[in-house]
Order: structure tokens, then C-alpha cells, then sequence
């Protein structure tokens, strides 16, 4: 039983991080400038520092995108 | 902060502080190595790095937790505070190294996956004393991971003020986490009471701090002004020194700063992490936070150009020897005539 | 000059002396407790894992108690198990060769503490360098009576020379991987501080025991059953067992 749950669990958690993967091609390419106007012509180095955090809090920030 | 963004805003303080820690990690490690290689030197390099960086970590955190209340205790700590972000990304890295080594080695090259295996070797769940630790430490190191991937500027702006505060608040059920890590893990297996002791010796500390400075702002809040149609009375005009604030409280924290011989109210809430304005100066003409010091024009809340933070703004007025500040808020950036003492000697 | 610290300005003097006091003070706490972790730390086992250097040795490959080789030395025999590369046994690498009576030659790295010596086999199929058949080996293990031990069920590849320490709440994910993966389980009795007897577990018909005993690692238990003594190494086949938290014992029942 236990087994299921974690295994259940573990898959959720990485098809979260995959598609935050994806979501962050889309996001540090263009959504960021679109959510954040002061992100706009940002060097490559920020883009990198916010990578992970895009990765991991993609669903936060496309909510966000939805709403503006 | 609204100009544009980097990947990290370096100053020489903050050069200084991280110097600070890259020096306290080397220093650290040298020891640790070198302790090991006199008094164990049967030890294996992989148990050492393990142990190494978790109780790096594990020191890492709760100075981390304890610059919070220290702050409020004492604005000689400030320093301190400045910087934390980085200390925090700091302890970070040194528990995820700590956190894949342990995974490599106690669940890799087996006939598992590693990452079911934290979940699925030990499976006494329901046992204190059995209890699979290492799950603990998993999810703690998420927590952190959370916080330091959203520890910049932009996380801030972008998640809102309530969403990344809650998320830098669990930082406290993460700290839950890892005193039960350790205390279900590591010292269970040298049965040292000593150890134990330290582990209690920090999280008493931790606690008892946090409860002394929330003592302290209760008590500040607890401080019912007296309150006549909106307006609360703050002190009298004498009351007030050049260039500071006084703070009261009324639902929200108002703080009314003296400045110029004139006096004017703002929100105590600092709009990047925040920091008591009310416990700021003025400096260059502007309300400055004592925490990162953003500032803002005392006229009307808003950070000088070009950042463009800001804060509500509230009226004021002197009554019966009293200055009193009009309860109800304006908007944040409005503009607000500051009541000129000077008129009223 | 005010006190008042502002992060971007730089620091006064007064914020760099109060922040030079903290520093040094955590440094000095952290050095401190480093010391007395060091000092207070149980010490660390002299078992081996050479690493990087392999040897070459050869003997009888047998199956019980466990999957091993049967070097002869003079009038004796040592029992030298084998094992796999990481947490496994070494099923993988003798593929074809179990269940049959061979003589092998094999390279491996050891791993050797109290007397005992295990081989893993580093490089997987490659390790048998050659192998012939050979007529049954009498390797009939000897009864020496019903007993009933109190000890730690760990996983000797990592005990006996690979982690320190192999044993205990925190090895315990690491020594189930172990066991899980067909390395065989040992029954390790302390005397005094240290493990001094050990005991290869079988099932009533002494074959090596595996999945039954994963929830059993790592703690203290009792285990009645029959003992037995092969060459260099002993076995005890699980009648019964029972997680205890009595002294570790050793009571002859018969």
C-alpha cells in the first residue's frame, strides 16, 4: 500500500518538475518581460538565478500570467 | 527594486559578509579534515563529508533563525540581517551536498531507486524510535530549496508579499524537520548524550529567543493609543527626536518621523521584506529601512526615482499639546502635507 | 555621526567592530563544537575495502551457507564470500556458474576486518578469469547445537570494510539496499562494545535468506535456531525471531 502511495507520489512530483521544465523555455524566453516589465532586456545571468525558481514555482507564476 | 535586474546586486558589505562565510566554511572544513585525520584517521572520506556538511548546515541554520528575534531585540545585530539571504542560500548548498551524498550513499547502487529507496527501505512509519529519518531530512531540503530558488528581488515582486512570506515562513516547519532528523537519526547512532544535549541546547535557544522578542513586540502592540473620532494620539511634539520615529499601533503599525522641523506618517511596513520604517532614520532626506535600507520620501510613501516602492501615507495633527495621526490610510504614494511644527510653537 | 547601519553605504566603524565581535564569536562556537564532536565521536573501525587494487585468488565456488569460494590453505579451508559491485551479490557476475560444481579463478577487491575476508567482484563478469568443473566439494556443515543469540542483523559488505560504520539506525537504509540486493545477511554479536561473533542466517534447509528480514535490519533481535559451523565461518538456520531489547547473548539451548 504504501509502495502505490509513494510511487504515486514521486511521479506527480516529477511530472511537476518536467513540466516546469518546459515552462520555463516559454517563460525565460518571453513570459518573464509579459509578467514583469522591469525584467525586460535582463541579462543572461539573471534569467539563470531565476531558472530553478522558475522550474520549481512554474504554477505560481503562470497563474499569475493568467490573471494580468 | 524595480530598475531593471541582475542576477545579484554585489556592494562591498555584501562582498564583506559572503567573504565572511566562504572563509567560515574553509575554516570549518580544515578543522573538521584535520581533527578527523589526528584523532580518526581509520575514517572513511565518505561518512566525514556527510557528517561534515550536516552539522555545517544544521550550525548554518539556526544562526540563520536567530538573527531574526536578535534584530529585534537589538539593532546592533543588523549587520547581520543584511546579508542573510545569502547565508541562507549558503546553508542551502552545503545541505544539499550533504542530503545527495547521504542519498548516493545509503540508497544508491542497489536495486532501488534511490529517491523511492528514502521512502521504501525503512518502512517503520509508525515507530518513533524507528522512525525513517531521512524523510525528514528529504522534505526539510525541499523547504529550503523552495526558499532559495526565491530568494531574489524578483521572486518578491512576483509571487506577492503574501505568497513569499508564507513561503519563507516555513523555514520554521523545515527547522521542525531537521531537529527530528537529527534527533531520530544521527544521535541515535553514536547514543551520545552530549550530542543530544547540544541538539536540545539549540532548539531551546531558538525557541526562547523567539519567544523573548515576540514578548517584545507584543508588548509594543498592546499599547493602546488613546483613540478620539479616527484619529490615534502618538506623543508630544517634544517627544520626538531629529531624524527618528515613534510607532504606534492601531491595527497596523503607523510610524511618524521628525524631520526639518516638520512631522509626517507612513506605514511601518517596509515594501521590499518587511522591515519596522519606524525603527529607520531618516537619511538624505528619506525614510530609511533598517533592515536592507530602502527608502521612501516621508512626503508621500514613495521610493525615490528611480525605484518606484511604496507606502501609504497618513494625515496628521497637533491637538491639546498632542500629535495625532488620522487612523485611515491614504493610498500608497499619496501625497500628504507634513504637519510643520513649527506652527504650532 | 549616527550608528544607524545602511547595508549599501558600507559599514561605520562602530557596525564593523560590532560585526568583527560576532563573527569571531560564531567562528569560535562552531570550533568548539567541532572539537568536542570530534572527541566524543565513536571511533571509527580499522576494516578494510582496498579500493582500486584487485586481487586474485581461487577455490570451489559453493552456495551454502552463502554464495562463496572454498580456498584451500595447507589442511585448511577458508570460506571467502562473494559479492556484487555497489548492493549486490554476486548473482550477476557468476551467471552460469551457479548451481553448478566449478573451481574458479577469480580478481576482485577485498574487504576484510576480525579475521573475515570478503571478495567483491569489481568488474561484474569479468572477474571470472577461469573456471572448470570439478567433482562435489564435501563442504557438509558441521551441527554444533540449538542455540538462541541476541544480535544486529547488518550487511557485511558494508561492516566489514566498505562504510563506517556499517551498522546501527542511521547505516540502516543502506544495509536493507544491501540485503535487499542478495547480499548475504549476518547476525553480528556484541561483546562488550564491539561485534565479536557473527553468523551467516539461513532458511531450515540453509540456504541463504533474503527479502524476510528487511524490516529486521538495524535493530537488536533474538534468533533461535539450529547453529552450525563451516571452515573459517558460522551459520545459524531462523527458526524463530523476535525484536528484543535484552542484552546481546549468546545461550547454548542444547
Amino acid at each position: 500500500m504504501i509502495e502505490i502511495i509513494v510511487d504515486i507520489v514521486l511521479l506527480l512530483m516529477a511530472i511537476y518538475l518536467i513540466a516546469g521544465l518546459l515552462f520555463s523555455i516559454y517563460f525565460l524566453a518571453k513570459g518573464v518581460a509579459k509578467l514583469d516589465e522591469d525584467a525586460k532586456n535582463s541579462p543572461w545571468h539573471f534569467k539563470l538565478i531565476i531558472w530553478p525558481g522558475t522550474v520549481l514555482l512554474w504554477s505560481v507564476l503562470l497563474l499569475k500570467m493568467i490573471r494580468k | 527594486m524595480s530598475v531593471g535586474y541582475t542576477s545579484i546586486l554585489w556592494n562591498s558589505e555584501k562582498k564583506r559578509y559572503d567573504r565572511g562565510i566562504l572563509i567560515f566554511v574553509l575554516v570549518y572544513l580544515i578543522s573538521f579534515y584535520g581533527l578527523h585525520a589526528l584523532l580518526h584517521p581509520e575514517a572513511t572520506s565518505e561518512t566525514l563529508l556527510i557528517r561534515a556538511f550536516g552539522i555545517l548546515a544544521f550550525f548554518f541554520l539556526h544562526v540563520i533563525l536567530v538573527i531574526g528575534p536578535l534584530c529585534r531585540l537589538n539593532p546592533v545585530f543588523l549587520p547581520l540581517l543584511y546579508n542573510r539571504r545569502h547565508m541562507g542560500v549558503s546553508m542551502f548548498i552545503v545541505a544539499l551536498i550533504h542530503g545527495s551524498f547521504s542519498i548516493m550513499q545509503f540508497h544508491g547502487f542497489g536495486d532501488m531507486n534511490p529517491i523511492r529507496s528514502i521512502f521504501l527501505s525503512n518502512l517503520d512509519y509508525i515507530s518513533l524510535n524507528e522512525f525513517p529519518f531521512q524523510v525528514l531530512g528529504f522534505f526539510a531540503l525541499i523547504i529550503f530549496g523552495l526558499m532559495a530558488v526565491s530568494s531574489h528581488d524578483f521572486w518578491l515582486k512576483n509571487l506577492g508579499a503574501k505568497i513569499w512570506k508564507m513561503l519563507h515562513m516555513m523555514v520554521y516547519v523545515a527547522y521542525a524537520l531537521i531537529i527530528l532528523h537529527v534527533v531520530l537519526g544521527a544521535t541515535q547512532n553514536d547514543k551520545s548524550t552530549v550530542f543530544f544535549m547540544i541538539v536540545l541546547l539549540g532548539f531551546v535557544s531558538i525557541t526562547l529567543i523567539h519567544l523573548v522578542a515576540g514578548k517584545k513586540e507584543k508588548k509594543v502592540d498592546n499599547e493602546k493609543p488613546i483613540v478620539d473620532h479616527g484619529y490615534a494620539r502618538v506623543c508630544k511634539p517634544e517627544d520626538f527626536e531629529e531624524n527618528k520615529a515613534k510607532m504606534i499601533t492601531c491595527g497596523e503599525r503607523i510610524a511618524v518621523f521628525k524631520y526639518d522641523g516638520k512631522l509626517s506618517a507612513v506605514h511601518n511596513v517596509c515594501k521590499h521584506q518587511g522591515g519596522p520604517l519606524g525603527e529607520g532614520e531618516i537619511v538624505d532626506g528619506c525614510i530609511t529601512c533598517p533592515w536592507h535600507g530602502y527608502q521612501y520620501l516621508p512626503g508621500n510613501g514613495q521610493s525615490p526615482p528611480p525605484f518606484n516602492e511604496k507606502v501609504a501615507t497618513y494625515e496628521l495633527k497637533i491637538q491639546d499639546g498632542y500629535v495625532w495621526v488620522n487612523m485611515e490610510a491614504k493610498a500608497e504614494g499619496e501625497e500628504v502635507e507634513p504637519l510643520n511644527l513649527r506652527d504650532y510653537e | 555621526m549616527s550608528d544607524f547601519y545602511i547595508g549599501w553605504s558600507g559599514p561605520s566603524d562602530t557596525s564593523r567592530k560590532s560585526s568583527s565581535k560576532f563573527y569571531y564569536s560564531f567562528l569560535g562556537l562552531m570550533l568548539l563544537l567541532v572539537v568536542l564532536f570530534v572527541w566524543l565521536e565513536r571511533p571509527f573501525s580499522n576494516s578494510i575495502f582496498a579500493y582500486g587494487e584487485q586481487i586474485e585468488l581461487e577455490g570451489y565456488l559453493i552456495e551454502n551457507p552463502v554464495i562463496a569460494l572454498r580456498i584451500k590453505k595447507g589442511d585448511e579451508y577458508e570460506i571467502l564470500p562473494l559479492l556484487g559491485l555497489g548492493k549486490m551479490g554476486p548473482h550477476a557476475a557468476l551467471e552460469g556458474h551457479l548451481g553448478g560444481n566449478y573451481h574458479l579463478k577469480v580478481r576482485g577487491t577485498l574487504i576484510s576486518h576480525k579475521g573475515k575476508r570478503f571478495l567483491e567482484l569489481t568488474d561484474g563478469k569479468a572477474s571470472i578469469l577461469a573456471s572448470k568443473n570439478s567433482g562435489e566439494m564435501d563442504h557438509e556443515p558441521t551441527l554444533i547445537g540449538s542455540m538462541k543469540i541476541t544480535g544486529e542483523i547488518m550487511d557485511p559488505k558494508c561492516f566489514f570494510g566498505v562504510m563506517k560504520p556499517g551498522y546501527g539506525k542511521v547505516h540502516r537504509s543502506c544495509a536493507i539496499r544491501c540485503l535487499s540486493g542478495q547480499i548475504p545477511p549476518v547476525l553480528a554479536i556484541k561483546n562488550g562494545e564491539d561485534f565479536e561473533e557473527f553468523y551467516f542466517l539461513t532458511d531450515m534447509e540453509g540456504k541463504m535468506l533474503k527479502e524476510d528480514l528487511l524490516s529486521y535490519v538495524g535493530k537488536t533481535i533474538t534468533i533461535s535456531g539450529n547453529a552450525f559451523e563451516i571452515d573459517s565461518w558460522k551459520s545459524i538456520s531462523l527458526e524463530s525471531l523476535e525484536v528484543s531489547v535484552a542484552m546481546p547473548e549468546v545461550t547454548n539451548c542444547g
